[in-house]
C-alpha cells in the first residue's frame, strides 16, 4: 500500500522529470502547483546570484522572495520569447539593481576598506595577501575583487561564471547585444587579473598557454 | 598587429563557445602574439580563482503564494463602494422626498425641523411610561434578582463539579503515566546492565587471551634470544 509521503515524492520526481517550459504552460493553465516545482529548482541558485550581486544574505533572502513573488504575478502574461531562467534572472537583476542603487553604491565593507584606516589597522597590520589566503581567504579576496568592479562587468561576470548562462541567455537578461556580453566580460576579467595579481594571489600568473 | 579584434574571440575560446572557425582563427593569432598567449592563459587563471568564491548554504523558505481578490469579487465590492458613496452623499444633502399629498417632490437641501406639528400642546411622550405601576416594576425586579442568583449559584456548582471532575482525570492519567515511565526505566536499566555485564565479560575474555599470546610470544622470544647466544 503507497503510503502518502511516497505518493508526494513520486508527484515531485514526475514534476522534476518536466522542463521549465513545461511548468510555465502548466501554470498558465491554472496548475498553480506547478510554480512550486519551478521555485523549487530555481531558488537556491537565484538566491547564490543575488548574493554576489549585492554581497548581503539579507539581500538574497528578501530580493529572492521577492523576485518569485513577482514571477509569480507575472508569469500568467509570460509570452515565453525568453527562456524562463532568463527571465526570471532579469526580475533578479532588476531588483538588485534597485538595491544598489538606493544604497547608493556602497554594498560591500570590503577588507581593505575595513583594514586601511579603520580600527582594525590601528590595532594590528593588514595579514598579507599570502597570509589570507594561507587562511583560506582566497573566497573573501575574490569576493572583494568582484565586488569592486563595475556594476556592468560584476553582472556579466556572474552570471556567465557562477550561474552558467550562455551569452545569449545573458544579452537576454541583461537586455544587450551579445558582443556588449563578451566585451563586458573581457573588460571585468581583466580587470580581475589585475587586481588578484596586485593582491599577490598566486596562479594569476602567467602560465604556459593552454591547448584550445 | 591589432590584437583587439581577438578580444571577443578569445572570450569565446575560454567560454568554449567558439565555433570551429573562430578557434582556427584564435589559435593562429595565438601562435604569432606571444602577448595574447599570455593574456589568454591569466584570463584562465582568473578563471580558476573565480571558483573560490563560494556563497552560504542558503536554507529553502516556503513561498507564501499571494492572496488574490478574482475580478468578479472586485467588480462587486466597486458597485458597492459605489452604491454607499451614492447614499452617503443623498443623506448628507439631506434629500427630502414627499407623495403621499398628491404628485412626487423631491426637495434637496436641509429643511428646517417641522416641529409639533398640529398641536402645541400635546402631552410629552415620557407621560406614557408612566402609565406602568411603580409597584409592578418594583416585583419583576425583585424577580429577575432572584432568578439571576439561582442560576449563577447552579452554574457556580457545575463549574466547580467540572473542575473535581477533570482533576480527578488527571491524577489518574498521571499515576498511569507515572507507572509506565517507571516501568520503562526499570527495563532500561536491566537491559544496561546485561550489555554492561556482557561487555565486561568479553572484555574479560579477550584481556585473557592476549595476555596468553604475549605471554606465548615472551616464550618464543627467550627461546630465540637463547638459541642465538652462542
Amino acid at each position: 500500500m503507497p503510503t502518502v509521503s511516497a505518493r508526494v515524492s513520486s508527484y515531485k520526481i514526475v514534476r522534476m522529470g518536466m522542463q521549465d517550459e513545461e511548468l510555465v504552460a502548466a501554470f498558465q493553465q491554472g496548475d498553480y502547483a506547478a510554480f512550486d516545482s519551478l521555485m523549487f529548482r530555481w531558488e537556491r541558485k537565484i538566491q547564490g546570484a543575488i548574493y554576489r550581486l549585492t554581497g548581503s544574505e539579507e539581500d538574497a533572502r528578501d530580493l529572492a522572495q521577492e523576485a518569485f513573488l513577482r514571477a509569480y504575478r507575472a508569469l500568467k502574461g509570460f509570452k515565453g520569447e525568453a527562456r524562463f531562467s532568463s527571465w526570471l534572472y532579469q526580475i533578479a537583476l532588476n531588483l538588485c539593481r534597485d538595491r544598489m542603487r538606493r544604497r547608493k553604491g556602497k554594498t560591500w565593507v570590503s577588507l581593505e576598506e575595513l583594514t586601511e584606516g579603520g580600527e582594525i589597522a590601528a590595532s594590528h597590520a593588514r595579514p598579507s595577501a599570502l597570509d589570507m589566503i594561507e587562511a583560506r581567504d582566497l573566497s573573501r579576496i575574490v569576493a572583494d575583487a568582484v565586488a569592486a568592479l563595475p556594476e556592468e562587468q560584476r553582472e556579466v561576470i556572474i552570471l556567465k561564471e557562477y550561474e552558467g548562462m550562455t551569452f545569449a541567455e545573458i544579452a537576454t537578461a541583461l537586455e544587450v547585444p551579445i558582443s556588449t556580453v563578451k566585451t563586458r566580460l573581457y573588460r571585468g576579467l581583466g580587470q580581475m587579473r589585475r587586481r588578484l595579481e596586485r593582491d599577490g594571489v598566486r596562479g594569476a600568473a602567467p602560465v604556459p598557454a593552454p591547448t584550445i | 598587429m591589432d590584437c583587439s579584434e581577438f578580444h571577443e574571440p578569445m572570450i569565446d575560446v575560454l567560454y568554449g563557445e567558439a565555433d570551429a572557425d573562430t578557434s582556427r582563427k584564435v589559435e593562429q593569432h595565438l601562435s604569432e602574439c606571444s602577448a595574447c598567449r599570455e593574456e589568454l592563459a591569466a584570463l584562465h587563471a582568473v578563471k580558476r580563482h573565480l571558483a573560490a568564491w563560494k556563497t552560504p548554504r542558503f536554507s529553502r523558505r516556503p513561498f507564501r503564494r499571494p492572496f488574490e481578490i478574482p475580478a468578479s469579487l472586485w467588480r462587486l465590492a466597486a458597485a458597492a463602494a459605489l452604491l454607499l458613496a451614492t447614499g452617503g452623499a443623498l443623506g448628507l444633502s439631506g434629500i427630502e422626498v414627499a407623495y403621499d399629498k398628491g404628485p412626487w417632490t423631491v426637495r434637496l437641501g436641509r429643511s428646517e425641523p417641522v416641529a409639533n406639528i398640529g398641536s402645541p400642546s400635546a402631552p410629552a411622550p415620557s407621560a406614557k411610561s408612566a402609565s406602568f405601576d411603580s409597584g409592578t416594576i418594583e416585583e419583576l425586579r425583585a424577580a429577575l434578582r432572584a432568578e439571576t442568583a439561582l442560576q449563577e449559584d447552579a452554574l457556580l456548582n457545575r463549574f466547580e463539579q467540572m473542575i473535581r471532575d477533570s482533576e480527578t482525570r488527571q491524577m489518574r492519567a498521571r499515576g498511569v503515566h507515572l507507572a509506565d515511565l517507571k516501568s520503562a526505566i526499570d527495563r532500561q536499566r536491566r537491559y544496561d546492565m546485561a550489555r554492561v555485564t556482557a561487555g565486561l565479560s568479553y572484555l574479560d575474555g579477550k584481556t585473557g587471551a592476549d595476555m596468553a599470546r604475549t605471554t606465548e610470544l615472551m616464550g618464543y622470544m627467550l627461546q630465540a634470544s637463547q638459541r642465538r647466544e652462542p
